[in-house]
């Protein structure tokens, strides 16, 4: 097992594609931390640098305290999962899983050993003959990571590999890969674009957009204190709703204009609309639970217009119309919610989040 | 709507067996005059043709069979058309390989410079060709190599088109894994790659058997000026009936024994130059 | 150490591209050398001949444009060209059409398909001079053909009155040596139109009889169209060959020479290699213009198809 340093990595490809830019990032002996962002964010190619798949054309990588720009892939301590699988077909899943112990020379009894360990671990025994073609989609996401295991890496890539499962299978694997993180305590860098997976799964999350890196915390402090606009709306299901607007100093109080009306904030925000906003134009962003929602006209709340009910079963949730702004508000499930009525809307002081609405 | 459906369904059907009988009539002529009695030929114009053997007799295939000079030629053909195979597949499959997988600027024109040598008429490359491999030092080479090599230039082409569409459809995915499990290069390439490869490349394999063995020009040219008397079989046949009087029984006999081989053959192997096709043809 | 890297950072990235492409230069270097060599071979040679003068098989002038002088006002030259552009509009196209029909025929599910794609696949797997034997025993003097339009069967009617020589026939030669050419080459076009119709989804035709197209509109609709790559290919790989082609009429027309045979004459009997050099390269012009022309062609058909 090994920690593992990014310092300042970037990928320029030669026809001047920016990939990744200075990426910074450590990661701790033993964590399980998610890569996560929408497609064409860079997080695969931040994967493929750090297996040496990629050259990294700037910064350093460290895995353990070691250099490891120009060192092979295959000397890299690592191993990795692809998305595909990429199951070698002509062989069975015993070679497939002994492929690694077979190209390092490994003594053949303790390749035996280590086959078969892998085959109990994740619940493959039995299959040791099968051909790849004659395995499901889980069995032959397993082979994929036995044969990642066996070779005992420093660190563990996954490259989306419960992606190509189907939903309930998904879950499944997903609880399947924590209970292995837990038993081998392995390093583990985990690629996914469902911000869902990587809540589940991580230790630490880190977001990145357009090749930068938005943010790196623990799943709960990314969703209670996300840094910018975009991890905000990235993390969360529903996602957090916008509202758009401007703030301006009246007295003692900021107050928020919207379309359609006022809200005065209160006072925990001050400080960050001191540190944070620089411009006039912000945006509030709350969670769809961090609302009151009541009909009584109430002095300081956001004004809207109730417009239709979306059921998940475990809750409701109600979309407000707030001028030409569109909302979503829980409300306890099962309960009937008047339509087409003025509502009014009071944000949980704590819960809300401001932002520059800068145009980028 | 049943009723057009088996309307359509009895065209399909009626078009199929013609163009079955368009395919099989030519070869069925060929058996009919290779089984024929010599004499049925000499009538000369008198009565009409039978379409059907006249006094039917293998005399013909047994003289074939039994002559070592038949069997000298069909040997040579075989050695040339496996000797062809291995020279275009040990060559061409790496370099298609390559040209499918690393992506650099002069790539395109690689691969035009490989394939612009199939515009040239064979009649006009055949000549130089033939020329180098007779007054060079090529001279002492054996006849089926000279062929062989000859007979590269023109599957070489194909092997390298075919097999470049068969390694695109093989996903890199599997050469990394590889790779990052501690493959070298070579070793993720002859492994991982080939063998599952192995199958789209029969194709190109087939392809360069079947022109190998049916090519005559190169053949014709090559041996023609040496003084061995062991000649490749298209060749041969086209030394029977290049004659004043050709004799048709015999003419037919060996065209049938010429063809035979490869016909058994395409009907083994007719899944993989199907597929093979599907592989390289349409990009 | 930081610094060491810095360093040598440039001298690294060019050895380890260098390292990294080597596999890539030891792979490819065979095939291109093994190709280019024979290349730059026939290509010296052809021009260095095309520039000799030649009288009964010795050179006696170099360098000199007298051959190609020669040829442009020979009559002869002129002939063969007609005959193999004729050879070239008629034979690409009737092999498009075979080759989609027997495509379209067997790309079916049915019993015994297997057997019909082998039966459709034999003509290209019989040696072309095995195909030339039995063309000109069909056609010979006192063969099926003659006995046939005699009207000596008693099931065809006679419209011959007498007996014709189909090889000494310029209409009928050409036409037999095209014929010959179809036959044997339309397993090919078949395999290039059958991997364009399996790369057609079935979808599109469902969602077309939803929408009342029957099969025949379906064909003009949606077939012709998403096949036009594959028939592009057929048409630019098979005229090539077309103009190329040598042992069918070399074989079946003798009398009535298209270029590739004239080389083969001039070549071989009048041993003039000067001459035979000078046609191949006006063979070769006449492949890359007419594959010019063909892919103009095939561009304003594609814009018309996507306009419509």
């Amino acid at each position: 097992m090994a920690s593992l340093k990014l310092e300042n990595i970037s990928k320029k490809y030669p026809n001047g594609f920016h990939a990744v830019k200075n990426l910074n990032l450590d990661i701790k002996d033993g964590e399980f931390i998610s890569l996560v962002g929408p497609s064409g964010c860079g997080k695969s190619t931040t994967l493929r640098m750090v297996a040496g798949l990629e050259d990294i054309t700037g910064g350093k990588l460290y895995i353990g305290d070691k250099l490891a720009n120009d060192v092979p892939a295959k000397d890299r301590g690592i191993a990795m999962v692809f998305q595909s699988y990429a199951l070698f077909p002509h062989m069975t899943v015993e070679a497939n899983i002994g492929f690694g112990l077979k190209i390092r020379k490994v003594d053949d009894k303790i390749k035996r050993e280590k086959i078969q360990w892998a085959l109990k671990l994740l619940d493959l025994e039995g299959l040791e003959k099968r051909r790849p073609s004659e395995l499901s989609g889980g069995q032959r996401q397993r082979v994929a990571l036995g044969r990642a295991l066996v070779l005992d890496p420093e660190v563990l890539l996954l490259d989306e590999p419960l992606s190509n499962l189907d939903a309930k299978l998904r879950i499944k694997m997903r609880t399947e890969l924590k209970r292995i993180h837990k038993k081998l305590k392995s390093t583990i860098i985990y690629v996914t674009h469902d911000q869902a997976e990587a809540m589940t799964l991580s230790d630490r999350i880190a977001i990145m957009n357009k090749g930068k890196l938005m943010q790196v915390a623990s799943p709960t402090e990314i969703y209670n204190c996300p840094n910018n606009k975009f991890v905000a709306g990235f993390i969360g299901s529903p996602p957090m709703n916008f509202i758009e607007g401007s703030v301006e100093m009246i007295g003692d109080d900021y107050v928020f204009n919207y379309n359609g009306g006022k809200y005065t904030l209160p006072k925990n925000i001050h400080q960050v609309i001191k540190e944070k906003i620089k411009g006039k134009d912000v945006v509030i962003g709350v969670r769809p639970e961090d609302f009151d929602i009541s009909l009584q006209a109430t002095d300081n709340a956001i004004k809207g217009v109730s417009s239709v009910i979306e059921t998940l079963g475990s809750d409701d949730y109600v979309a407000v119309e707030i001028g030409k702004q569109l909302i979503s508000v829980r409300i306890e499930p099962g309960s009937t919610f008047p339509l087409d009525q003025d509502v009014y809307l009071i944000p949980k002081a704590n819960k809300i989040h401001m932002y520059d609405n800068a145009k980028d | 709507m049943k009723k057009k459906l088996n309307k359509e369904k009895v065209i399909w059907l009626i078009m199929i067996i013609l163009c079955m009988a368009a395919v099989i009539f030519p070869i069925y002529i060929m058996f009919k005059y290779s089984i024929s009695d010599r004499t049925s030929w000499i009538t000369g114009g008198k009565y009409p043709i039978p379409w059907w053997p006249n006094k039917p007799t293998f005399e013909m295939y047994k003289y074939y069979l039994a002559d070592t000079r038949f069997w000298g030629n069909a040997f040579m053909s075989l050695q040339i058309a496996l000797l062809t195979v291995a020279i275009c597949m040990v060559i061409g499959a790496p370099a298609a390989y390559s040209l499918s997988r690393f992506k650099f600027s002069a790539k395109g024109v690689l691969i035009f410079l490989i394939l612009s040598i199939r515009l040239f008429p064979d009649i006009s490359s055949v000549i130089p060709v033939a020329y180098t491999f007779n007054v060079s030092f090529l001279y002492n080479l054996p006849p089926v190599v000279k062929v062989a090599l000859a007979h590269s230039v023109l599957g070489l082409p194909y092997v390298v088109y075919i097999a470049q569409g068969v390694f695109e459809t093989i996903p890199v995915d599997l050469e990394e894994q590889a790779t990052i499990m501690g493959a070298s290069k070579l070793y993720a390439f002859t492994r991982i790659v080939l063998p599952v490869a192995l199958p789209g490349l029969a194709a190109g394999a087939i392809y360069v058997f079947l022109l190998s063995w049916n090519e005559f020009v190169f053949s014709y040219f090559i041996t023609a000026t040496s003084s061995v008397s062991i000649i490749p079989l298209p060749v041969y046949l086209k030394s029977l009936f290049g004659a004043f009087s050709p004799n048709p029984v015999s003419v037919a006999t060996l065209s049938l024994l010429v063809s035979l081989p490869v016909i058994l053959f395409t009907f083994f192997v007719q899944k993989y130059m199907i597929s093979g096709a599907t592989a390289g043809a349409v990009k | 150490m930081a610094d060491d890297i810095r360093n040598n950072g440039r001298f690294y990235n060019i050895y380890r591209s260098f390292k990294k492409n080597l596999f890539l230069f030891w792979t490819i270097l065979p095939a291109i050398s093994y190709i280019g060599i024979f290349f730059f071979i026939i290509a010296f040679f052809l021009i260095n001949l095309s520039l000799t003068q030649f009288s009964g098989g010795q050179a006696v002038l170099s360098p000199t444009l007298a051959n190609y002088l020669n040829i442009i006002n020979s009559q002869e030259f002129r002939d063969a060209f007609i005959r193999t552009l004729i050879f070239v509009l008629v034979s690409t196209p009737l092999q498009l059409i075979t080759g989609l029909l027997f495509a379209m025929l067997i790309n079916k599910e049915f019993k015994g398909r297997g057997i019909v794609r082998s039966i459709f696949l034999l003509p290209m797997a019989i040696p072309t001079i095995v195909t030339t034997a039995i063309l000109l025993l069909f056609f010979s003097k006192g063969g099926h053909a003659t006995s046939l339009l005699l009207g000596e069967y008693a099931w065809f009617p006679r419209i011959l009155s007498r007996e014709i020589s189909f090889i000494n026939n310029e209409f009928t030669a050409i036409g037999i040596s095209i014929l010959g050419k179809v036959w044997r080459d339309t397993p090919i076009s078949m395999l290039i139109l059958l991997a364009g119709l399996q790369s057609i989804n079935k979808d599109q035709y469902e969602a077309a009889r939803t929408m009342g197209s029957g099969s025949v509109k379906n064909f003009f609709y949606i077939t012709l169209p998403l096949l036009v790559p594959a028939i592009s290919s057929v048409l630019v790989l098979r005229s090539i060959e077309a103009w190329k082609e040598f042992i069918f009429p070399y074989i079946l027309a003798p009398s009535y020479p298209i270029l590739g045979v004239l080389i083969e004459r001039y070549y071989v009997q009048l041993l003039d290699p000067g001459t035979a050099a000078v046609i191949g390269i006006f063979l070769i012009i006449f492949i890359i213009i007419g594959s010019a022309i063909l892919n103009w062609l095939l561009e304003q058909a594609r814009r018309y198809l996507v306009k419509v």
